[in-house]
């Protein structure tokens, strides 16, 4: 059997892009550009408007203000069933009165897609995706990996210029989560298709995405790679999002090419790059990932023109198996958080003892403040 | 011991209950095989002449044609306002939305007494409409909340993505009511139908206010009885709740009562 699905694959243009709900703003002057292709996750708290922008540009949500371009067209007074937009929803929303078949043939028939053709095009779908053996069965017989199944089928079969996912592993239990998340990022890039995917969970936006759209508050916060966003996070809320953070509040104490100084507060300071911070700011966020830090027996010799180190007392330790969390506070009653894998047993670290934590002067982050 | 003595009297409280209620019902039923010209319990011998009798009685045939006509012809109407009704009500969040959902129900809280006083000084008022007209105004106003509630509960229980699901899959909003609202509430949309046939065609304390020289069904018996003490009313009324029982039997059958009360 040949495979007769084809998708174009078509870009996304969100120009600000804004939804005001009863007078709340939703989503707030979004700009957002997805390239043909690309597997976009939008990832945030519930409430941050990941699923109006989905639903706006399914067109299930007008738009209040801004630009929503799919291929080249305007889509803003296109109706939802002009739109060839494919959604699998949160619930799957498959029909409970038909069979899988019945399911996949709907939007097919809906298009007007010859008889002979419909049936090709649902036998390459439901081998595609395995469901062979379940062409007859209800929805309410399936378990919610097939229903999810289905439901991606049902959507790509109309071969849709780009396909919405809302929150799609979320009724799975964690296990097939796990694998669902490697299955469906192979499937979308085989089929090529263009796809936003809307989660809550930071480690589906990162296994499924090639760029995360970290929404706040109806805003993009900040977009780039799983990389970028674990490196270089360019504020708290996505820090805080993507894994976890140590923070000191600091203040620029001097500049030069190659970093910058800061003063954390008596007297100690800590080095950073320069070109991670923007030259007119004087107060800063200075941050390090736990599994950044090294604790070191307080002695030891450190390089400080290539390493941060403060100085703090082991109080609490938690071993996970695949790593351990140290817990440590310094002189000014901070806490902060060092992840170590769980081989590690280099160091014998005894509780209440101080240490000095180290960590390169490439792993340091500055932000801006919140207030800023 | 005491637990099966406790669940024996439960059974016997409940059976007596059941029988409280349904002895007047069973009284009819005795009265109504009365050998004898009157309303007289126990009835003193057999006979089924009532039943002939109730075929033979011209106002009760007018009665059944108006209380057919009544019934079809306002729970049709019921349906066609109640359906919108209530997918507003489900499905839109606008202005007045709360308001609209009152004002549908308020039929339920007001006294039938009282809409049937109201209906006949607004007839009396606008005197052009007929008789029938104003009828089957009344009756819309009485079954139209049970449709709406019912079609309400129905939607309710139904993801709105469904619709949505399908509009993206390129049907037009009418073709995913259709193909897809309206097979998953079929059910619920024929129990309502049934419902509101039932409670037009029994509907008396209301209807009485309004009633000219054609009577409905209950309005017909209840003449009847006024002038006349044979079993022939006994033997109407069985024949009503044996229709009615039918109707039940068969929506528990297809449907499932419990679909159309929660």
């Amino acid at each position: 059997m040949t495979l007769s699905l084809s998708f174009k694959k078509r870009g996304i243009t969100l120009t600000g892009l804004s939804v005001e709900l009863q007078g709340k703003p939703i989503l707030d002057n979004v700009d957002l550009e997805i390239l043909p292709g690309e597997i976009i996750a939008l990832l945030g708290p519930s409430g941050c408007g990941k699923t109006t922008m989905l639903r706006a540009i399914a067109g299930l949500q007008r738009p209040t203000a801004g630009e929503i371009v799919v291929g080249g067209q305007a889509m803003n007074d296109v109706a939802p069933y002009r739109r060839n937009v494919g959604m699998v929803f949160q619930s799957y929303a498959l029909f409970p009165h038909m069979t899988v078949a019945e399911n996949i043939l709907f939007g097919l028939k809906m298009h007007g897609v010859a008889p002979a053709e419909r049936q090709g095009i649902l036998e390459a779908t439901l081998s595609m995706l395995e469901l062979g053996s379940l062409r007859d069965a209800y929805p309410a017989r399936l378990s919610g990996g097939q229903q999810q199944r289905v439901a991606i089928a049902r959507s790509i079969a109309t071969q849709p210029s780009v396909l919405l996912l809302d929150e799609p592993l979320s009724a799975l239990d964690k296990k097939l989560k796990d694998d669902m998340r490697n299955e469906l990022r192979n499937l979308l890039k085989k089929v090529g298709m263009t796809a936003i995917i809307v989660t809550h969970d930071q480690e589906e936006a990162l296994a499924i995405a090639d760029r995360v759209a970290v929404m706040e508050n109806g805003r993009i916060a900040q977009i780039g790679t799983g990389g970028d966003l674990y490196h270089h996070p360019n504020c708290r809320f996505v820090a805080d999002f993507v894994g976890y953070m140590n923070y000191f509040d600091g203040r620029v104490s001097g500049r030069s090419d190659r970093s910058v100084d800061l003063d954390i507060g008596r007297d100690r300071s800590l080095k950073a790059r320069a070109a991670a911070i923007a030259p007119s700011q004087d107060d800063v966020i200075v941050a390090v990932r736990p599994e950044a830090i090294r604790p070191v027996v307080n002695a030891t010799p450190i390089d400080r023109e290539a390493f941060n180190s403060v100085t703090a007392r082991l109080i609490g330790e938690e071993f996970l198996g695949i790593i351990t969390n140290l817990r440590f506070q310094d002189d000014e009653g901070r806490e902060l958080l060092v992840i170590r894998s769980g081989h590690d047993n280099r160091t014998q670290l005894r509780a209440g003892e101080r240490y000095a934590l180290i960590w390169p002067i490439d792993a340091t982050i500055l932000m801006p403040t919140d207030a800023s | 011991m005491s637990r099966s003595f406790q669940f024996s009297f439960l059974q016997a409280l409940t059976f007596g209950v059941l029988l409280f209620m349904a002895l007047p019902n069973l009284i009819v039923l005795a009265i109504s095989f009365n050998r004898e010209a009157t309303l007289a319990f126990p009835p003193s011998g057999l006979s089924f002449a009532w039943y002939l009798n109730v075929f033979k009685t011209p106002s009760f045939a007018v009665g059944l044609q108006q209380s057919v006509l009544l019934a079809t012809v306002s729970s049709a109407i019921s349906l066609a306002l109640g359906i919108p009704a209530a997918l507003a009500i489900v499905r839109f969040r606008f202005f007045g939305r709360q308001a609209v959902n009152v004002f549908v129900m308020a039929p339920l809280f007001v006294p039938e007494v009282v809409m049937g006083i109201a209906m006949l000084l607004w007839a009396n008022a606008v005197s052009t409409i007929s008789n029938t007209t104003t009828l089957v105004i009344l009756h819309c106003l009485i079954v139209l909340p049970y449709v709406v509630r019912l079609v309400v509960a129905n939607l309710q229980g139904m993801d709105p993505n469904l619709e949505n699901a399908a509009m993206l899959l390129g049907a037009r909003p009418f073709q995913a009511f259709f193909r897809i609202t309206v097979p998953l509430i079929g059910k619920g949309l024929l129990g309502a139908t049934v419902f509101a046939i039932v409670m037009s065609f029994h509907n008396f304390t209301a209807t009485m206010f309004l009633i000219g020289s054609r009577p409905t069904l209950p309005v017909a018996a209840y003449q009847y009885i006024r002038t006349e003490n044979d079993p022939t009313v006994a033997a109407l009324s069985t024949l009503m709740m044996l229709a009615g029982i039918l109707a039940v039997y068969l929506m528990e059958r297809w449907i499932g009562l419990e679909r159309l009360v929660r």
